[in-house]
């Protein structure tokens, strides 16, 4: 008995943290979020617990998908997109100089504890740190204002939490795409030099199209993360600019509408899960490949 | 030959020009926060128009914050030790054993990865509630855990697959029970994975608020809570004295991970 259970202790752990911890405290909170999505907010019904009644409607979802709410979804879609395409093309030739080119070890070594530091600093530091930067006084408008241009109202604007975005996205772009470029098999770069095409053109030709599922894998995982943003949006946006996120938690901790809140956090859970889904694809038909 | 040298050059100074730029960019904004955090005045501004500590002071001396601090530590430190515990046998369990549903475990352990921690938080707020599960540091906990689980069971189950498991067949083979093999075999070889997972871990828990802020009671606010609850109301240059803190804990948790694993394995 005691030799069976030394014996199979680690599948005893997957187990318990199976029912105890995804069984219970995120498989049945997402069932229950989900179930709320689709019920009735009735603020001033006679016995409604926390302003809802049990129902199956779409009121929710067609609510978080009409007029200023559709806006501000479309928002988080535009800011993912237009962050993901920076942070992307901004990243990858620091990933193929670190993954293809011989030499500065030193250089690369700096580089690499500066993408994972700006990871691990957080999103926090980084949009106080930002807030400081675009701020009215701040150091932009400042470097403005000396160069002779008008000062700017960054603070408030989509730009603002795109720049601040961008930033976290380049340590995770830059760090997933050097892994695919690396393992890119040199024998196809050979052989397109060999057969005389010069260095950029065997770059066009053949090192682009090869790293293109790493360039997709990166470009999902960067757009799944700017999505479900919260803090960002919060200061930078400075209450005129909500994203998806910041909506779930107006809902649900200022106006107490737990059904539009689910239905947000669902659109949200969709938006992310379809990318990571996709992102798993495609790193499935890397390998196979 | 001409265009190609020139097409050559112009390959040069992109990549350059990007490595230059990406260095600036992620580091200029820390350093001017740095350096605007020590203000006298009481708005942010840039020049500064002296040198004070006054900020830090008010920051670090604040109870607020200190017993923010206080918390958001400790959450980190008790989730991420439970996150590394769960995710040695469980990574050891998903490498060596074969057992039904391992690839439907496998996407529901790392699901949270993929879960906006907003929609997280929500969910969990409102189970809580609908199970009368009073509020309390042990709700923060089991969301913190949630969150950091996934990312530790992630490198630690990398490096148990370049585990060579030869070296635990001859530990056994000369007498030494599982437990005994664990201990003196297993658990040195993959303690670089099991310090990275620790560090991220800490890195990940202390720095959410997506979950977090849903979870919280008036005394367990974290440390992020309580800034953010304090800048929605004063503007003062006390935000650049808290971000150039969270940026020492930041740098000094890469460096520390850096000396400890060193970083280039997490380029392969």
């Amino acid at each position: 008995m005691n030799y069976l259970i030394r014996r199979n202790f680690p599948l005893i752990v997957v187990a318990l943290i199976a029912i105890v911890l995804f069984g219970m405290f995120f498989l049945a909170p997402m069932f229950f979020l989900l179930r709320t999505s689709f019920w009735k907010y009735a603020p001033n019904a006679v016995g409604a617990r926390g302003f809802m009644i049990p129902a199956f409607t779409f009121e929710n979802f067609q609510r978080a998908l009409t007029g200023t709410y559709l806006d501000y979804v479309i928002l988080t879609l535009r800011v993912g997109v237009v962050s993901t395409v920076a942070a992307v093309v901004l990243s990858y030739p620091v990933a193929y100089w670190i993954a293809r080119w011989q030499g500065h070890t030193r250089l690369k070594r700096f580089l690499l504890i500066t993408l994972i530091a700006s990871f691990l600093v957080g999103s926090m530091a980084r949009v106080f740190a930002w807030y400081s930067m675009l701020t009215g006084q701040g150091f932009i408008n400042s470097l403005l204002s000396i160069l002779g241009f008008q000062r700017f109202r960054f603070i408030g604007t989509e730009l603002a939490i795109e720049i601040c975005q961008v930033q976290y996205l380049i340590s995770v772009a830059t760090l997933s795409l050097v892994s695919p470029l690396k393992n890119l098999d040199p024998k196809f770069e050979e052989a397109s030099k060999s057969l005389g095409a010069e260095e950029v053109r065997t770059f066009l030709n053949v090192t682009l199209p090869l790293s293109l599922p790493g360039i997709v894998a990166a470009s999902l995982l960067c757009f799944a993360i700017t999505v479900s943003a919260y803090v960002t949006p919060l200061v930078l946006g400075a209450g005129g600019i909500l994203m998806v996120s910041n909506l779930v938690t107006v809902a649900f901790l200022q106006v107490s509408n737990y059904p539009l809140g689910a239905a947000f956090a669902v659109i949200l859970l969709v938006a992310s899960f379809v990318s990571m889904y996709v992102l798993e694809k495609a790193l499935l038909s890397r390998v196979r490949t | 030959m001409n265009t190609s040298n020139l097409t050559r050059l112009l390959g040069r100074i992109i990549i350059w020009g990007t490595v230059v730029a990406t260095i600036l960019y992620l580091w200029a904004p820390l350093a001017i926060d740095l350096l605007m955090s020590f203000e006298p005045g009481v708005v942010l501004r840039f020049p500064i128009t002296g040198v004070s500590l006054k900020w830090y002071q008010f920051f670090f001396t604040n109870p607020l914050f200190i017993n923010g601090m206080v918390v958001s530590f400790s959450l980190a430190i008790v989730s991420a030790i439970l996150a590394v515990a769960l995710a040695i046998p469980c990574s050891m369990a998903f490498v060596r054993f074969r057992f039904p549903g391992k690839g439907a475990l496998t996407s529901l352990f790392t699901a949270p990865l993929s879960t906006p921690s907003v929609v997280l938080g929500v969910a969990l707020l409102y189970f809580f509630s609908v199970i009368n599960f009073g509020a309390s540091f042990l709700n923060l906990i089991i969301g913190h855990l949630l969150l950091t689980f996934p990312y530790s069971l992630r490198t630690i189950t990398a490096t148990m697959f370049g585990f060579d498991m030869s070296l635990e067949e001859a530990s056994m083979n000369l007498g030494a029970n599982e437990i005994e093999t664990f201990q003196r075999i297993t658990l040195p070889i993959i303690s670089p994975g099991i310090i990275a997972s620790f560090i991220f871990a800490i890195a990940v828990s202390l720095d959410d608020v997506g979950m977090t802020q849903f979870l919280v009671t008036a005394s367990t606010q974290t440390l992020n809570i309580a800034l953010l609850g304090y800048w929605r109301w004063v503007l003062d240059p006390t935000v650049g004295a808290a971000s150039a803190f969270l940026i020492f804990v930041g740098v000094a948790l890469t460096l520390l991970a850096e000396r400890v694993v060193g970083l280039e394995r997490f380029l392969l």
